[in-house]
């Protein structure tokens, strides 16, 4: 499923992909993760969630995310929320400008995140 | 540039806060152990303020020297330093080095504060020792919500901020309301903040956000700590988060309550900050006095005085268009002088058409053309002000415009407390250095002088202060054996007399020591052995003065500098002031500057010289002198190839204006009125009474009248100061007394010395503005030459100050009088007798009809209501015979010429005497006939 952001690069989310690992989950996004973008991507992820069964380590892939403002990082908390109420792990992995901004808020303080390399 | 703007504006508040410091930090020095509160606190705020405003621009190096002095400043407050002069030392020094930083801001980084600090740091070790005791405790504990909310808080980071001077704060902040709804991100406020400090923590609270879903439109907290060097009550502005969500975190660090009712007009327009509700209350109770005063740039109000001058001199333009006579357009407009040349023409062909064929209907035709050129000269023959209603308005215009410049004019006014504030410091360092006790006394700060002269003055005043401190005021020991008190006094007044302010420096030391003067003139040659004999006790006191008194082995690292005594005359004559000395030996010395109140706008007497104006102001003047024609001859004499005048048995050398600035030589052509090129030599050139061609030369103008004997051709001297002594400058005529808009030179003409700016007359010519200092130096006068030539002199020759001078009115309440000698004779006549051609009178006399003219037709004088049936007739002499009539001739004195230019003045006017106790306006007769001859055509 592809949509169209607000902005002038495209927004493209996926669904959760199986990795080598069964038991780890990836949900990757890609674009930017601002504005009413982030409202779209809420809903879409609550249902990706729905469909993941309990015990399996989600990663955030922020890795094509280029850009976060103060929505994106409500996003992340929800998600970290979510799957905490889930009982699933969760971690993000992200691009460096993503990493750069969750670090200085130190939300690496509450969840684990990772720079891609 | 805008942040450049910004920290311009804040290094001149900067200056203005270390300018007040200086005096407050000698206060406390002298205070000793009474610290008042007050006092410290104001210079606690000063520095404090400095901290902060360079804080925004992360000005490290004012900073850091900031912080150290702020340091110190709140241990005296807090009663654990006493203030001693080691102290005061170093805090002066650090002054000092702020202002160093402040001249050359943008380039702080190459100015080395290390010195300042290292003399500060005895001082703030004791604070910092016994403070970071303190902020260990507070901080490795640490208390209260900052620190509950940020358990990953570094404390070793934030003990270095706050030994940096810098504050901490907690601010919070709402996703929504801080960050969305400006369309910013975190990010950027973080960028944003780091410009003005550090971010030591950043906590989210996640507890915001309970679930995925709905969590994008969720309020998130963020709370930050914070650390700048931002004061409280800046934070706000520059983090733009509101006072509320702002929490300081160390209290110790933020100044006493007190110190938040900023004095300053700058902190007063800053919002409050409302960190603690105990804290903000006093910042509101003075905002009422926020728009009272307010900053304007310099250049603004330099504008505003060029145009408030303009306006003056198109008011001047204006009034004087308005003086002329509609005929005067009459003569400009090419329509006008078209149709009177039609009409001309048409009387010229009438004419003929009669003489051919005299019929009676032609003669009618020609007599109406007569009538109609006569009716149409009419028309305007009289002044514009005649026309209704334009006498108020322009009454109006005058006022408005005299008003306005003289508000605008404030503007620009300082106190002298400007350059007086630097004084304590002065000398209290001399008196230091010197190893005397000095008390400084000022009064009258509050006096205003042009901010020009205010800047002008500080270095000669200095020069004056630093002389009486280190030759004047004797050592202790000295006064204490003399019977004095052995503490000297040094006492520093200013005061406003008229247009004037008078600034006095006085000591009571030993005074000037006449005879060591005198020996140091002669050996340097200032003056001669015989002319010091003769010298009064202030005229030598004024050799001090003099050019070449100073020398360059009186140079001490205190007063001397290489600049003496004439040095800081010829500034403060630079400036339209004078300087005088007056000294008692053993008793003191007070030396006084006599200053005007502004540059801008001066008086000035206005003379011309071949047909070009010039203005001297009147400051320079020191007396004007009309030398009549047939004296011409014996009053200017020749002394070494150079011209001289006696007056009151000095010689004063004298300067041809003319010949100077090399002007052409020109007059006035008698019959055309036009000027012309003169190629005859100066009169004094000419010959005199005893010599043998005199005769002959006489009957070659056999049958006129001598003109050396006509009293256009008195030589007008103005007698100008130059120093202390004086010299003439001929011109050749005296035209007016005027208040002039200076304007600067432009560049090209700085180098020609005889001119110290340029103005715009009333009828809109450029006239230059001479400098009677630039012309003696450019005419190379040598003054100490003269006076051995006059010594020898016959002194009695006061004689010749006495004129005999003709008394009379013109029916009205003025009386009017004349120098007997501008006369050929006085005769009586009817009413009868004058004859009207046009509007202009003749008189008929011995079969030659002569002009008749009225004073008050051409001079500022009242005009007769009535004419009387017989009146006077004065004949002056001249080429061409005129009559001028008066009403009534009372009487002729033998009395001192005494003239007074200041008070009545104008065209045609030398000036006023008082004479049989009757005030008597002296006319110039000269400039009477030249407006009679220019305005009517009277010759």
């Amino acid at each position: 499923m592809t949509k169209k952001g607000t902005n002038s690069s495209s927004i493209k989310t996926t669904g959760a992909k199986k990795t080598a690992d069964t038991k780890t989950k990836k949900i990757k996004i890609s674009g930017s993760l601002v504005g009413n973008r982030v409202n779209v991507l809420e809903s879409e992820l609550l249902e990706k969630l729905k469909s993941i069964k309990p015990e399996k380590e989600i990663i955030f892939d922020l890795t094509k995310v280029d850009y976060i403002d103060s929505r994106g990082i409500s996003l992340c908390i929800g998600m970290y929320k979510e799957c905490l109420k889930k009982r699933f792990e969760f971690s993000i992995e992200s691009s460096s400008n993503v990493y750069r901004i969750l670090n200085q808020i130190n939300l690496t303080r509450v969840f684990p995140i990772k720079e891609a390399p | 540039m805008q942040d450049m703007e910004l920290l311009h504006d804040l290094v001149q508040e900067s200056r203005e806060h270390l300018q007040n410091i200086e005096p407050d930090l000698l206060e406390l020095e002298q205070n000793g152990e009474s610290v008042s509160d007050e006092l410290i606190n104001r210079v606690f705020r000063a520095v404090h303020s400095i901290k902060g405003g360079f804080g925004f621009f992360g000005i490290e190096k004012v900073i850091q020297l900031a912080h150290s002095m702020e340091n110190i400043l709140s241990r005296i407050r807090d009663h654990e330093l006493n203030v001693t002069k080691d102290l005061t030392d170093a805090l002066l020094k650090g002054i000092d080095k702020l202002q160093v930083l402040m001249d050359d801001i943008e380039n702080t980084d190459s100015i080395d504060i290390g010195p300042e600090l290292e003399t500060l740091t005895p001082f703030r070790q004791q604070t910092v020792s016994k403070s970071s005791k303190t902020n260990s405790d507070g901080i490795q504990k640490p208390e209260g919500s900052i620190i509950a909310g940020h358990p990953y808080l570094n404390p070793e980071q934030m003990e270095k901020a706050l030994n940096s001077g810098q504050f901490i704060y907690n601010i919070t902040l709402e996703s929504i309301k801080d960050i969305e709804e400006r369309d910013l991100t975190p990010q950027k406020i973080i960028e944003n903040w780091e410009k003005i400090g550090r971010i030591l923590d950043i906590t989210v609270n996640v507890d915001d956000i309970e679930q995925l879903s709905g969590s994008s439109n969720k309020n998130l907290t963020f709370s930050i700590v914070f650390a700048s060097v931002l004061e409280p009550d800046l934070i706000s502005t520059g983090c733009e988060i509101p006072d509320n969500q702002i929490e300081l975190f160390n209290k110790k660090v933020l100044p006493k309550s007190d110190n938040f009712k900023i004095s300053d007009n700058h902190n007063k327009e800053r919002k409050s900050s409302k960190l603690n509700e105990t804290e903000k209350s006093p910042v509101h109770s003075e905002s009422h006095s926020i728009d009272e005063s307010l900053r304007v740039r310099v250049s603004l109000l330099n504008n505003l005085m060029n145009l408030a001058g303009e306006l003056v001199l198109s008011r001047n333009q204006l009034v004087q268009l308005f003086n002329k006579k509609l005929s005067d357009l009459f003569q400009t407009d090419p329509h006008l002088s078209d149709f009177n040349r039609t009409i001309e023409q048409s009387i010229t062909s009438a004419s003929e058409s009669v003489k051919l064929n005299p019929s009676a209907e032609a003669n009618t035709l020609l007599s109406e053309l007569y009538k109609i050129k006569q009716s149409f000269k009419n028309c305007f023959s009289f002044p514009m002000q005649e026309i209704s209603g334009i006498n108020a308005s322009l009454q109006s215009i005058d006022t408005v415009t005299s008003l306005l410049q003289e508000n605008i004019m404030q503007t620009r006014l300082q106190p002298v407390s400007v350059v007086f504030q630097k004084f304590p410091r002065v000398v209290r360092d001399l008196a230091h250095k010197l190893g005397k006790q000095i008390n400084l006394e000022m009064s009258g700060q509050d006096v205003e002088l042009d901010k020009s002269i205010i800047e002008l003055l500080s270095d000669p005043l200095t020069h004056l202060v630093r002389n009486s401190a280190d030759h004047g005021i004797e050592l202790p020991q000295q006064r204490s054996k003399a019977g004095k008190n052995p503490t000297g006094k040094l006492k520093l007044s200013a005061s406003q007399q008229g247009g004037k302010v008078i600034i006095k420096v006085s000591d009571d030391g030993k005074g000037l020591d006449s005879e060591k003067i005198i020996e140091h003139a002669v050996s340097k040659g200032v003056i001669s052995d015989k002319s010091a004999a003769s010298m009064s006790i202030h005229e030598i006191q004024m050799l001090i003065m003099a050019p070449g008194f100073s020398t360059a082995e009186k140079i001490s690292d205190v007063s001397g500098r290489g600049v003496g005594m004439d040095v800081v005359r010829a500034n403060i004559e630079r400036l339209g002031g004078s300087i005088d000395i007056e000294s008692d030996p053993g008793n003191g010395t007070a030396i006084t500057l006599t200053l005007p109140l502004t540059l801008a706008i001066i008086p000035s007497l206005i003379i011309s010289t071949e047909g070009q104006n010039f203005a001297i102001p009147q400051v320079g003047v020191e007396e004007l002198v009309r030398i009549r024609s047939f004296e011409v001859t014996s009053k200017i004499e020749r002394i070494q190839n150079a011209e001289v005048m006696r007056l009151r048995g000095k010689l004063l050398p004298l300067v041809r204006l003319s010949e100077l600035l090399e002007l052409q030589p020109t007059f006035v052509h008698p019959k055309t009125g036009e000027r012309m090129d003169d190629r005859r030599a100066r009169w004094s050139d000419r010959r005199g009474p005893d010599k043998k061609d005199h005769k002959l030369a006489d009957n070659r103008r056999k049958g006129k009248e001598n003109r050396r004997e006509n009293v256009s051709n008195a030589v007008m001297v103005i007698v100008l100061k130059s120093g202390q002594y004086l010299y003439g400058l001929i011109v050749d005529h005296v035209l007016d007394n005027e208040e002039i808009v200076v304007k600067p030179l432009p560049e090209f003409l700085k180098s020609t010395q005889c001119y110290s700016g340029a103005t715009i007359m009333g009828d809109g010519k450029v006239a230059m503005i001479l400098d009677p200092g630039g012309i003696a130096q450019k005419a190379d006068l040598r003054f100490s030459d003269l006076e051995n030539e006059s010594i020898t002199e016959n002194q009695n020759d006061l004689q010749n100050d006495y004129h005999e001078i003709l008394l009379f009115d013109t029916g009205t309440q003025e009386r009017f009088g004349l120098d007997l000698d501008s006369l050929v004779r006085i005769e009586t006549a009817e009413s009868k007798e004058v004859e009207l051609v046009g509007n202009r009178e003749f008189l008929k006399r011995d079969k030659v009809t002569f002009p008749l003219i009225h004073i008050h037709d051409y001079l500022p004088v009242n005009k007769p209501s009535d004419k009387s049936d017989i009146f006077y007739v004065l004949i002056p002499r001249n080429e061409r015979k005129i009559g001028v009539a008066v009403n009534q001739v009372f009487d002729v004195v033998h009395t001192e010429y005494k003239l007074q230019t200041n008070e009545i003045h104008g065209t045609g006017i030398l000036g006023s005497m008082i004479i049989n106790d009757r005030l008597t306006i002296i006319l110039d007769m000269p400039a009477l006939l030249g407006a009679a001859n220019g305005k009517a055509g009277v010759n």
